[in-house]
């Protein structure tokens, strides 16, 4: 997962670049990086590490211009290295371009190969980058209609955002999968991951790019074009259980409302289990627990002190250093859990190894019975679309038993959110809003 | 102890009404459960085929005993994966549950075991069946499909024509799917009809009171075959086809899933025609009776909890049962366009503030703004008890006769 976020025609437009990335960092801490176009030349500044890491007043004051857009990485494709910190720019014939990509191209490889035969050095290797050379062989005669001629030859996810000079271009794939919404400040539009961060920016939400979308901004104006034909949203649903801030606004309703509603439908679900209390494995994991307690009348306590300064386990992408955050990240409050038969709510369970940490952190605390309910389906499959789910083989629903689960992990009962309740919860009434290829196998596309 | 009641119809009513009587009863459960039995039972948002899921439940609700009330989860194997996981389950395994699932498993079992049944041949292709048909001399015959075939996998034939053309509806038409993959040809035979329920650890068993359903949806047994429009409970047994039902019936049922090994731990169901010669199993079901539960069970006076659990943990000899005395009837009231198209969404009046030994059990009902709607075909069942079966007949039809929806249809005479 990672965040984008663009604005036009606003002498500010890399220190609002900069806050918008801020409000964005839960989708990625490992690098961040903003490009300016200061009067046609694009300057990129990219650094590892968390947004106010990388940017001081003194890197912004350098990035001059009226438009900017920026990123924040989280790794899917490509190694964790500066070399493939985003956003990129490219010289080519089209002259400079910058990208900056959420998602993950599924036919990157091929079309890389394909590409480098033909001549193509790559500056990096994560699978943004072939967008920007297949737009710089194309022969159109704007970046627009390079772009709409060549988007559609990418299978997978995608939110990209593109700058040359005295422009910027937004374009969702055709499915929707990753999250791309439009706001205005003044005169100025923003393009962003998220309502949130166009919201702390002090712009107004205007509405979502639609799939098959791309709009383009230059001389204050916006218009829109397709490069795909119209399709029904197909949003990855994993934006309202665990990736997307509260705050933000997806499919018409927050993710708080959303995930408050799910926290109630497992309590549905799990009718008649007795509790003193329910909690949630902070943070995403509390609202669930307080829509929990508000349907069960089981009341919520806090059971975990979070320190906030460690960074998201799920993202960091090595396994040993994941199990030795878990550790030191949650300190457990021993009166609440003492003696106590706990319902503990987190967002989902990929691996186990969290949970199973977490599980017996309150065991240690004296904690009596714990009955884990996650608040999704089972992760049974891969996703090929930019959630940090990598193989079949890590994925402990996809090897082992409920049963075997609920030992591994070590609670006293576990319970998975059933996906009809979920889908209804985050506003899915057709059964086609949302992506759930994780929890199905099932996806949209031939892979 | 904390039970969880697998199924949401009116036997499941009946059953969590029972249970709910029990001192020994910690917190009730219902998956999937209705409007109605939310009233005496948590109903969790689980499906009833959803194992996992199920067992999770168990864990996390500390269910100390799961009572199975339809066959399809049983068929699916719910009994043998809880049990294996160490949750103690009132309902036979799936290979038990095979007795009413195959027609051909169970005729065949009793075959092997001595069970006094219509005699039979089993047939496995379309040609076989032709060729046993051209050499059958007597008519009526039943033909029936093996598997479930929700109550149209049998067919009584007057002719030769119509048993061959039920053979190519079942066999090569596949009207009921695999159901149809083999058939089952019988005698018929005449008498009149009883089922008798005994509650089984799969070593001994406890006969419940005999019980009589009426299958057709209009008087006199006439109109199409239905679920069951209506119940009696107890049914006068003679002495001597009361032995017969012990030793040749029961006791040979028993000595039978013992000699092959079928884990049973439930509710056999035996539906028996007494003919001249002697009551003889038509059927074997692997659950209670519905909706002959909703009219035995109110003439149980003793706690069905502990002889459930004992069941269940392999700890029922010993064990008795005691009977109120009194009879009941329990009469259905179904939809509008029961039993092919019925209708739903009709607001129910009437329903409570029943007399005294009046229960109103539901089956296909539904809240609509806080108040309870049709959602099914048969809607509902009024069982009373009396002191006999005209007294217990005649207060279900006055409490029925305060029950009001738009087309209820109805028998008058059930218990006649």
């Amino acid at each position: 997962m990672c965040g984008i976020f663009g604005i036009t025609d606003n002498k500010d437009a890399a220190r609002l670049a900069y806050v918008g990335l801020f409000t964005l960092q839960h989708r990625g801490q490992e690098s961040a990086g903003i490009v300016a176009d200061d009067h046609g030349a694009l300057l990129p500044y990219t650094g590892m590490g968390l947004v106010n890491e990388v940017f001081d007043n003194g890197v912004l004051e350098k990035l001059e211009g009226r438009n900017a857009i920026g990123h924040i990485r989280y790794s899917t494709t490509g190694s964790s290295h500066i070399k493939n910190a985003q956003p990129l720019v490219l010289n080519s014939c089209l002259g400079n371009v910058a990208v900056a990509h959420n998602g993950n191209i599924t036919n990157a490889d091929a079309i890389k190969t394909k590409l480098q035969k033909a001549g193509a050095i790559f500056q990096s290797s994560s699978d943004s980058e072939v967008i920007l050379h297949l737009a710089a062989r194309h022969k159109g005669r704007t970046l627009e209609a390079t772009l709409a001629a060549n988007l559609p030859k990418l299978a997978g996810a995608y939110a990209f955002l593109f700058m040359t000079p005295g422009k910027v271009i937004g374009a969702r794939d055709p499915y929707g999968y990753r999250p791309l919404v439009l706001g205005r400040l003044g005169r100025s539009y923003i393009l962003a991951s998220e309502t949130c961060a166009i919201e702390v920016a002090g712009g107004s939400v205007l509405r979502e790019v639609e799939p098959g979308e791309m709009v383009t901004i230059a001389g204050g104006k916006l218009r829109s074009r397709r490069f795909a034909p119209v399709r029904k949203f197909t949003r990855c649903i994993f934006e309202q259980v665990y990736f997307a801030r509260p705050d933000s606004v997806v499919a018409g309703r927050s993710v708080q409302t959303a995930r408050y509603e799910i926290g109630a439908m497992l309590a549905r679900e799990l009718k008649g289990v007795k509790a003193d209390i329910v909690s949630g494995v902070p943070d995403s994991g509390t609202v669930y627990a307080m829509g929990y307690a508000k349907e069960s009348g089981i009341p919520y306590q806090t059971v975990f002190m979070r320190n906030h300064y460690t960074g998201r386990s799920f993202i960091q992408p090595d396994q040993k250093l994941r199990e030795f955050t878990a550790h030191l990240k949650l300190a457990p409050i021993r009166d609440v859990i003492k003696g106590k038969t706990i319902i503990l709510i987190d967002d989902s369970l990929v691996r186990g190894t969290t949970s199973r940490k977490i599980v017996a952190n309150l065991k240690r605390a004296g904690a009596g019975k714990i009955i884990m309910a996650i608040a999704s389906p089972a992760i049974i499959s891969p996703c090929y679309f930019g959630i940090d789910t990598p193989t079949k083989g890590e994925l402990i629903a996809n090897q082992l038993s409920l049963e075997r689960i609920r030992r591994f992990v070590g609670a006293d009962a576990l319970h998975y959110l059933g996906l009809p309740s979920l889908r209804s919860a985050c506003g899915d009434h057709k059964d086609d809003n949302f992506c759930v290829s994780c929890f199905t196998g099932k996806y949209m596309e031939k892979l | 102890m904390n039970v969880l009641i697998i199924g949401s119809g009116g036997r499941e009513h009946a059953l969590a009404w029972k249970l709910k009587q029990s001192p020994l009863l910690g917190k009730l459960h219902c998956i999937p459960g209705s409007a109605a039995i939310a009233a005496l039972a948590a109903c969790p948002e689980i499906g009833q085929d959803d194992q996992e899921r199920i067992y999770g439940y168990c864990l996390a609700a500390d269910i100390g005993l799961v009572v199975v009330g339809p066959e399809a989860p049983l068929a699916g194997g719910l009994a043998d994966f809880l049990t294996g996981k160490g949750i103690k389950v009132f309902g036979p395994s799936q290979k038990g549950a095979m007795l009413e699932a195959s027609k051909q498993f169970a005729k065949d079992f009793m075959d092997r075991n001595g069970i006094p049944t219509a005699g039979f041949a089993v047939l496995y292709s379309p040609a076989a069946a032709r060729e046993r048909i051209a050499a059958n001399k007597k008519y009526p015959v039943v033909i029936k499909a093996d598997g479930l075939a929700a109550g149209k996998g049998v067919r009584i034939c007057a002719t030769e024509a119509e048993a061959l053309a039920a053979v190519e509806d079942f066999m090569e038409r596949r009207l009921f799917g695999a159901a149809g993959s083999k058939v089952v040809l019988e005698e018929f035979l005449t008498g009149r009809e009883a089922s008798v329920m005994a509650l089984t650890d799969g070593e001994s068993a406890l006969l419940l009171p005999a019980a009589r359903d009426h299958k057709r949806l209009r008087d006199g047994d006439a109109g199409p075959n239905t679920g069951g429009m209506g119940a009696v409970c107890p049914v006068e047994i003679g002495e001597a086809d009361l032995e017969i039902i012990r030793t040749e019936v029961i006791q040979r049922f028993l000595d039978g899933i013992k000699k092959e090994r079928i884990n049973f731990r439930g509710v056999i169901y035996a539906g028996l025609m007494f003919t001249p010669d002697g009551p003889k199993v038509l059927e074997f079901n692997v659950r209670f009776g519905d909706p002959e539960t909703q009219a035995v069970l109110p003439v149980l006076k003793s706690d069905l909890l502990p002889a459930l659990a004992a069941c269940a943990e392999g700890k029922l000899a010993g064990r008795d049962l005691e009977l109120t005395g009194e009879s009941c009837v329990a009469v259905v009231a179904a939809a509008a366009g029961y039993p092919e198209n019925p209708e739903k969404g009709r607001p129910i009046t009437g329903l409570y503030d029943q007399a005294p030994g009046v229960q109103v059990f539901h089956a296909g009902t539904a809240k609509k703004d806080g108040a309870y709607a049709t959602a099914g075909g048969r809607v509902l069942a009024v069982a009373a008890c009396g002191a006999d079966v005209s007294a217990a007949r005649e207060r279900a039809y006055a409490a029925l006769a305060g029950i009001k929806f738009e087309g209820m249809q109805y028998r008058r005479d059930i218990g006649l």
